[in-house]
């Protein structure tokens, strides 16, 4: 279910199709992943997960994994 | 009366007239009322979902900073500490006036949001001068209006325009409990001079100036991808807006061994050089036009040298003594950095004054800005890292926005 | 200390091949460059910032626009014998150009030899297109007046084609006409003026006036009728139309480089005399470009001395089309202008608009 969401969440921030969202897509390697994006991005997965990140984890979440991994800090499980 | 020349631009229509609408205070809300969170809640969604803003970062960031969960996180901080609110209820000021730059600019949004936020009503007058930012703020405006018919706050806003004409700027000052004025020194000490009620106060943002301190050491220490993160944060600070917003840095000073800075210079601009060639920064022609005057202005004033660490125009570093660090009067932003050196935060003290606004940091200890600080200096509103410059806080120019737009009422 | 004796030696002011004038060009505005830096402290501190990047081949170009906020001069204010002013079309600021005797004295010469490749040695009768009192004050010459008074060396019988509420007084002019009927005439006129005020009016109502076989020089740049979409084309068939004009002259120059202009020759080109010389440059790696291509218009004179004015960069855009190989037979890089640069967005907190607070 949460993987759905958070594939879902990408795929329409980024404006890419949902295959192109795996654990190794990395910020910054693809024109669509760019600043810009990436605040588009973290307001979909706050308000997807019902939850707030720190700024320290918008920072870190350079990655489809990393995001899970820090996503997973606030009890969402995947 | 004058007041038939104001043109109304959001709601598209009113039944309530501007002379009404400015008058009437029955309709005031409470601070963070439920209302209010759902139509900045609202806006915040429709700046992020429609594909119309994409090529507009400005936008974008606005529709970030208004997220439900960025505007739990200042409702928080915001809070009256319970020492207060035993014996003191928060309410809205009244009737807030923003005079919005003439320029584009975003940045009167944010203060607005707080305003609405607080449960005032707000009346904001835009410049008569369009511009495409102005029509995209306009159309967020007024599909949010249009989605939330029934929402309170929808009926206390206007956003309205009017042609130069003192006698209405007069009137519509003389009703407003508070009034945000926006802009260039000239334009705000200009409203300024137009009174407003013995009970109503006065915020100003003028023109500022800001800065980016970087420490040398830290600079030549780090790893690849820290050095690679700084270059990024400091390139989107100061590339994102052609450096024309107040608080992108238009100038470097670096802090620490004076014989390792060139060393640290060089790594440091060969990076952004390599960078701002891949950013849509937008310059043109023109743009490297004024900047060539600039350098030429500051070698007159300050006799400061060009550094030949950039590639082309696209980035400009001017190497100047202390005192021509803090350059008001001339400096034309779009990628130009007045670089100096000192040994010590101390040092800063003779150049700093209350028109400097932000410096961001890299590598230096909160610690030993806080110990610089606390012995007094004479400018400076925010301390932020390299990459948050541009952020917007509720804290602004030194102004507690969430204080000043709102009133407490004593009860003992 | 300006020796430009070579230059005046020459049969015409366009003589010099390119090879020879690269040399000499060269060698003379290198002079200067050490000349403006022993004598210009202002001068001397651009020099050393815009060196140290190495533009330009690492000579120095100061933007013609500093002229509007300092007064850069090379001599003593006592040597200072006359100051040239002109006011910019955006700003309110106005160029200060300081000049001594031997300055002027240059400028007034090289405009002689230059004008007389074009109008003869004899002096025509000259109709000047716009109103008397133009050049009316002679100690704050407007940049119109000085242009006015600069040509009006090589006419006689001046007379104003225009009074002072900028009609046709055609009393006037028909007057002018019948008295040197047959004879070539000199017309001289800002671009703008003459179309708007003259052509304009005398094709609106249907006018001619027979002014065949007599040289129209112009000058003053062609934003204004870029806007209305009249072109150098356009404005040569109507000054044909109307007047029955064939030879039309535009030069391109500027009041920071009085004298050394780029006048039009017969194939519809701007031609660099043998005291000046252009360049394009791009704006964003401050480097020379390649004939062909389009960039900012960089001007180069030998004539400026009392102020570091001999290299300039404009904010115009133009094109080099070649050297020496016109086929009007003429020496020299030819070029055309396209106009001003397009002016930069305004963003960000600063005042930019000043007007904006007027009550
Ligand atoms: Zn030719």
């Amino acid at each position: 279910m949460s993987q759905a969401t958070l594939i879902k969440c990408f795929a329409e921030s980024l404006g890419i199709p949902a295959e192109q969202v795996t654990d190794e897509l990395q910020y910054n390697t693809i024109p669509q992943w760019d600043s810009v994006a990436h605040m588009t991005l973290i307001a979909a997965l706050e308000d997807a997960f019902e939850i707030m990140l720190d700024t320290d984890d918008i920072i870190d979440m350079s990655s489809v994994a990393k995001a899970k991994e820090i996503l997973a800090r606030y009890e969402v499980s995947f | 009366m004058t007041l038939s020349a104001i043109r109304l631009l959001a709601p598209q229509q009113s039944a309530q007239s501007v002379e009404f609408f400015c008058q009437e205070r029955s309709d005031l809300l409470t601070p963070f009322s439920p209302a209010a969170l759902e139509f900045v809640e609202t806006l915040s969604r429709q700046l992020l979902r429609d594909p119309a803003f994409k090529a507009h970062p400005e936008m974008i960031a606005l529709g970030y900073w208004l997220r439900k969960a960025n505007i739990s996180r200042l409702a928080e901080q915001a809070a009256v500490p319970t020492a207060v609110t035993n014996h003191a209820v928060r309410l809205p000021r009244g009737l807030v006036f923003h005079v919005a730059p003439s320029n584009v600019d975003t940045i009167f949004i944010y203060s607005l949001v707080i305003s609405l936020l607080m449960g005032n009503k707000n009346l904001v007058r835009l410049s008569s001068k369009s511009s495409a930012q102005q029509m995209l703020i306009l159309q967020v405006l007024n599909q949010v209006l249009t989605e939330l018919p029934d929402n309170p706050v929808s009926h206390s806003l206007m956003v309205v325009t009017y042609p130069h004409d003192d006698t209405i700027s007069r009137q519509l000052s003389s009703w407003c409990d508070a009034r945000m004025l926006w802009g260039g020194d000239n334009t705000v000490s200009h409203f300024s001079s137009l009174p407003v009620r013995p009970t109503a106060v006065d915020i100003k943002f003028a023109n500022k100036y800001s800065l980016a301190l970087l420490s040398v050491q830290a600079v030549l220490a780090a790893d690849d991808a820290g050095f690679a993160r700084l270059v990024r944060a400091f390139v989107s600070d100061t590339y994102l807006f052609g450096q024309q917003a107040c608080s992108s840095p238009r100038a470097v000073c670096w802090l620490g061994d004076t014989h390792m800075v060139s060393q640290a210079s060089t790594k440091f601009w060969s990076a952004v050089d390599a960078a701002v060639n891949q950013y849509p920064h937008g310059l043109m022609a023109a743009d490297f036009m004024q900047k060539l005057v600039f350098v030429a202005e500051h070698a007159i004033d300050y006799q400061s040298v060009l550094s030949p660490v950039s590639s082309d125009m696209t980035l400009t570093v001017l190497n100047t003594e202390l005192a021509g660090l803090i350059e008001t009067r001339h400096h034309c932003g779009r990628g130009t950095f007045l670089q100096t050196a000192v040994s010590q935060l101390t040092d800063l003290n003779a150049v700093l004054h209350r028109g400097v606004q932000t410096l961001t940091y890299f590598g230096i200890s909160a610690g030993e800005l806080q110990t610089w600080l606390q012995a007094g200096v004479p400018g400076l509103d925010r301390l932020v890292p390299v990459g948050q410059g541009l952020d917007f806080d509720y804290i602004w120019d030194g102004v507690d926005l969430f204080a000043s737009l709102s009133r407490f009422v004593t009860i003992r | 200390m300006n020796n430009l004796d070579f230059f005046y030696q020459q049969p015409s002011p366009y003589s010099l091949g390119a090879a020879e004038k690269q040399q000499v060009l060269h060698s003379h505005l290198a002079a200067l460059d050490a000349h403006h830096q022993q004598h210009c402290e202002l001068y001397r501190r651009i020099a050393s910032s815009q060196t140290a990047a190495g533009w330009f081949d690492q000579q120095v170009f100061l933007p013609v626009r500093l002229f509007k906020e300092y007064e850069l001069k090379s001599v003593a204010q006592q040597d200072v014998f006359k100051v040239l002013t002109s006011s910019g079309t955006t700003s309110q600021q106005v160029s200060r150009i300081a000049l001594d005797r031997e300055t002027a004295a240059h400028q007034s010469k090289v405009l002689v030899k230059i004008m007389q490749h074009y109008l003869g040695v004899q002096r025509l009768p000259m109709l000047i297109i716009d109103h008397p009192s133009v050049v009316k004050d002679r100690l704050s010459f407007s940049a119109r007046g000085a242009g006015i008074l600069g040509l009006s060396t090589f006419g006689r019988d001046h007379t104003y084609a225009l009074d002072d509420d900028m009609q046709i007084n055609l009393e006037r002019v028909q007057a002018f006409i019948a008295k040197h009927q047959g004879k070539p005439v000199f017309i001289f006129g800002f671009t703008f003026m003459v179309w708007q005020y003259f052509f304009q009016v005398l094709q609106q109502s249907g006018q001619q006036l027979d002014l065949a076989g007599s040289v129209l020089v112009h000058s003053g740049g062609w934003k204004k009728l870029i806007d209305i979409a009249v072109d150098n084309s356009v404005f040569k068939q109507v000054a044909f139309a109307t007047c029955g004009i064939q030879r039309v002259h535009n030069f391109y120059g500027m009041v920071e480089q009085v004298g050394s202009i780029f006048v039009e020759c017969s194939h519809g080109y701007l031609h660099a005399p043998d005291y000046a010389d252009i360049d394009i440059v791009d704006a964003r790696t401050m480097q020379k470009l390649p004939d062909g291509q389009q960039g900012l218009i960089a001007v180069s004179s030998v004539l400026p001395s009392s102020y570091p004015g001999h290299r300039l960069l404009t904010e115009d855009l133009g094109t080099v089309f070649g050297e020496d190989n016109c086929p009007c037979g003429l020496n020299g890089k030819y070029f055309h202008v396209h106009g001003r640069l397009p002016k930069a967005e305004v963003r960000g907190c600063s005042d930019t608009h000043a007007a904006e607070v007027k009550p």
